[in-house]
């Protein structure tokens, strides 16, 4: 026993001896480290900007890029990339993907069994990515790792291409519901190309569950023409459809399909009503304030404070709703008027984002 | 006699050792199991686009609820800091809980408050509410003053007329970092299952801090506040991030801890009268989610940030020690039918009797080493290098595992950013064993005795505040 504590107390003092110096020394390599990485960052983030302002060419970029670090110039390609106008960025991509890093990129990084170092790809892609990376674009968007399909779902802002957006939303579709969402807002900017491949989804969908995404998918697209394929879906057995149609029609592509809405207004189902009350809202309709009117005495919460937030912003009309119901007999009513009455401009608008 | 007491006390010493060896290598397990969980956070927190998140309506609202009672000095400014989060939808819910001071009367007078009719759903029974306000100057504002019933009473009002599936507990005191909220809902960008997650609560003492946000992090000068620093890398950096690994967390901080607010209400709220409402609610989770059939994470996030006063006076310093421990035994003791249970998995078959007889009995066995060693000094029967090696090998396993946080902390997050600090926090990890670990002993053996006699008070926590 005396002996294996005897061994044991010496570890711990070896190990003492050894960390103090190991940890000293890490401090000062790492301050050093910093300190070059600083410098090397600045004189990166001042080429990039001259050759944005078209001060250095871009062969001289790309020689100032083969100069820094492998992370230094990943950081700034991402940081540059988020704030510099479009256009302009676009103009620094070339030169960008002549160079030794993005060689390096493509032939040690992407194909890399170390997830993090897809990830460090997948977000170098988002910014410098080109139509000749399609095929580095679905191995991306589909790799095992979800921090790095994360990154990657930003790459199909840069590229058109039809199987890339299909392989795209079904990794959307298969997803977890923030990351779907997160999926979808990427999607969404790709704008019209997506209203083709969702049209030829929502035709033939796989799962009630997919059809709710697809609907709701859809009508954030704000495609006019996709909301007519969307109607068929009104009197949908599933509930879920029908909320997302509800909500769909609540989107300025939807205007003039306010008939629809108020029938939804009347579904059997509580989500269904919220979201048609909702919708009915922000379509800024005033005629509608007698059919909101009448369902502020609804059994459910939600609804009636959905409606009292609909009527509020549908202005003078609305308001003239909501005090003849803050004296009403119907407590659910006066309470919900009362309050929603009372609320300020900022609280309603923070209601209805 | 004196023969069988002399093996008795051997015997007894040498199972204290294997304790403390069983205990502290669990320890190093968790610290193994670590590693890749903050490899993990680290690579992908590197060069992460928090702007993206913001701009996405991916992230789920949060409802960032806060207790307050009487905290009339900080009130205005720590609420002002909660509404100024980057997230891309939150709304603050402020529970006055009954407090005698002009908590209620600052809050009316800086946000310009008016009364809304109390139409908000009552899920969870609370003491009665007084009035429900929103502010002129915030949308995203919403108080309720209420009588007072206690911490857990005054979160559940809060859960009640929360209107977004996440809520955020967070201490009226505490000041979360601006980017914490998008940082812990990283679990969910990842696709986990998460009921509950947890961030990180660091040290404020010593700390410069500009409106309400800590600007440089610094070890406090006062020796109480510093040498808790090491305990806190420990719990934080790997004691749970371990868990991760593990089975999942029963420690999500009440300071700053995020819950889906449908389970919350499921299992009838946080439990009044619980000292230490956040493990309860915690483990209930578990009990309720295993019973369910709920496949479901509760993981903690190293690097959402929130900044905590802790006690830097000895008085005070027992009154949280005692109460966390006293909490600690009565949440275990009200939830013992998940200890050793299979139907609860791991967190039955590991985390519980980890904390259990890890934990819970850990100071009454080490008072009991430390007796017995003076004892068998005394009687004779132990030699004294027998006992130095005793309480250096026990003691020294805990100072390698502080030193190994500060390690990791040096690798990762580097958030104490002078030399000298580096070097203070490496001599408290080795300061911690010689007085302070038994101070805490001798406080959670305080603990075990005022459990015992059922006392259900909090104690009063005096605060420095903070450096500007």
């Amino acid at each position: 026993m005396k002996t294996a504590l005897y061994i044991a107390a010496a570890f711990q003092v070896l190990f003492l001896c050894l960390a103090l110096p190991l940890l000293i020394a890490r401090r000062l390599r790492s301050d050093k480290r910093e300190k070059i990485r600083q410098e090397q960052q600045e004189r990166l983030a001042k080429a990039i900007t001259e050759a944005l302002s078209g001060q250095v060419t871009p062969s001289d970029l790309a020689k100032a890029v083969d100069q820094e670090s492998f992370d230094t110039v990943a950081l700034l390609i991402q940081r540059f990339a988020a704030s510099t106008p479009p256009k302009e960025w676009e103009e620094l991509v070339d030169p960008l993907r002549s160079t030794r890093w993005f060689r390096l990129l493509v032939e040690k990084y992407y194909p890399s069994r170390r997830w993090w170092k897809r990830l460090i790809a997948a977000r170098a892609f988002a910014s410098i990515g080109t139509q000749d990376d399609v095929e580095i674009a679905k191995a991306l968007i589909t790799d095992k790792h979800p921090a790095v399909r994360l990154a990657a779902i930003a790459i199909i802002k840069r590229l058109t291409d039809t199987q890339l957006l299909e392989d795209a939303l079904v990794q959307a579709i298969n997803a977890r519901r923030v990351v779907r969402q997160y999926m979808f807002d990427n999607l969404i900017s790709v704008g019209k190309p997506l209203s083709n491949v969702l049209q030829k989804r929502i035709a033939q969908p796989s799962s009630l569950f997919e059809l709710r995404d697809l609907i709701r998918l859809a009508g954030a697209l704000e495609d006019p023409l996709l909301i007519p394929g969307l109607l068929q879906f009104a009197d949908h057995e599933d509930s879920g459809i029908r909320a997302e149609l509800a909500r769909a029609l609540g989107r300025k592509s939807a205007a003039g399909h306010v008939s629809e809405l108020r029938t939804l207004l009347r579904d059997p189902a509580w989500e269904v009503r919220t979201r048609a009350a909702t919708s009915l809202g922000l379509t800024g309709n005033d005629q509608c304030v007698h059919d909101l009117e009448a369902v502020l005495t609804d059994g459910n919460w939600w609804v009636r404070l959905r409606a009292a937030i609909a009527l509020r912003l549908l202005g003078a009309a609305g308001s003239k709703i909501l005090e003849d119901a803050s004296g009403s007999s119907d407590r659910y009513a006066s309470e919900m008027a009362t309050y929603a009455l009372q609320l300020t401009d900022d609280a309603v608008k923070s209601y209805s984002s | 006699m004196s023969e069988f007491l002399s093996s008795f006390i051997m015997r007894f010493d040498q199972a204290i050792i294997w304790y403390f060896l069983a205990v502290n290598s669990f320890y190093a397990l968790l610290l193994i199991l670590s590693v890749p969980e903050i490899w993990k956070h680290w690579s992908i927190m590197r060069n992460e686009d928090l702007n993206a998140y913001v701009g996405s309506d991916a992230l789920p609202p949060i409802s960032i609820i806060v207790p307050a009672h009487n905290m009339e000095a900080s009130i205005a400014a720590s609420v002002t800091t909660q509404l100024s989060l980057e997230y891309p939808q939150h709304e603050v819910i402020v529970v006055n809980d009954g407090s005698t001071d002009g908590t209620f009367l600052r809050l009316k007078e800086t946000f310009d408050l008016y009364e809304v009719p109390p139409a908000f759903p009552r899920a969870i029974e609370t003491k009665p509410i007084k009035g429900f306000y929103r502010s002129k100057k915030n949308g995203s504002l919403l108080v309720i003053d209420k009588e007072n019933g206690g911490k857990a009473d005054a979160l559940n009002a809060a859960v009640n007329a929360a209107r977004f599936p996440l809520v955020v507990a967070v201490d009226a005191d505490t000041l979360v970092a601006r980017d914490a909220l998008l940082r812990l809902a990283r679990p969910f960008l990842l696709g986990e299952n998460v009921a509950a997650a947890g961030g990180t609560i660091r040290v404020a003492n010593g700390c410069t801090v500009d409106h309400l946000h800590v600007v440089e992090p610094r070890v406090p000068r006062g020796f109480l506040a510093a040498i808790q620093i090491p305990e806190y890398l420990r719990a934080f950096l790997f004691g749970r991030l371990g868990w991760n690994r593990l089975g999942g967390n029963l420690i999500i901080s009440g300071a700053f801890g995020l819950f889906q607010r449908h389970y919350i209400l499921e299992i009838g709220g946080y439990k009044t009268g619980n000292i230490t409402e956040d493990l309860d609610l915690v483990m209930r989770l578990h009990q309720h989610l295993r019973k369910k059939g709920v496949t479901y994470d509760i993981p903690f996030v190293p690097d959402p940030i929130a900044w905590t006063e802790i006690p830097s006076d000895v008085r005070t310093h027992m009154r949280q020690r005692e109460r966390w421990h006293r909490g600690l035994i009565v949440t275990l003791f009200e939830n013992r039918r998940l200890l050793f249970n299979r139907k609860y998995g791991r967190v039955g078959l590991i985390t519980m009797p980890f904390f259990f007889f890890g934990e819970m009995l850990a100071p009454i066995i080490e008072a009991l080493g430390y007796l017995l060693i003076i004892l068998g000094l005394t009687l004779g029967i132990v030699n004294l290098e027998f006992a130095l090696l005793f309480l250096v090998v026990a003691l020294g396993y805990q100072v390698i595992l502080s030193v190994w946080a500060i390690i990791l902390e040096e690798l990762t997050f580097r958030v104490y950013r002078r030399f000298s600090d580096l070097l203070r926090l490496f001599l408290y990890a080795l300061l911690e064993p010689l007085g302070y670990r038994q101070m805490t002993v001798l406080w959670r053996l305080m603990g075990f005795w005022n459990a015992l006699r059922g006392l259900t008070h909090w104690g009063e926590m005096r605060r420095e505040g903070f450096k500007h």
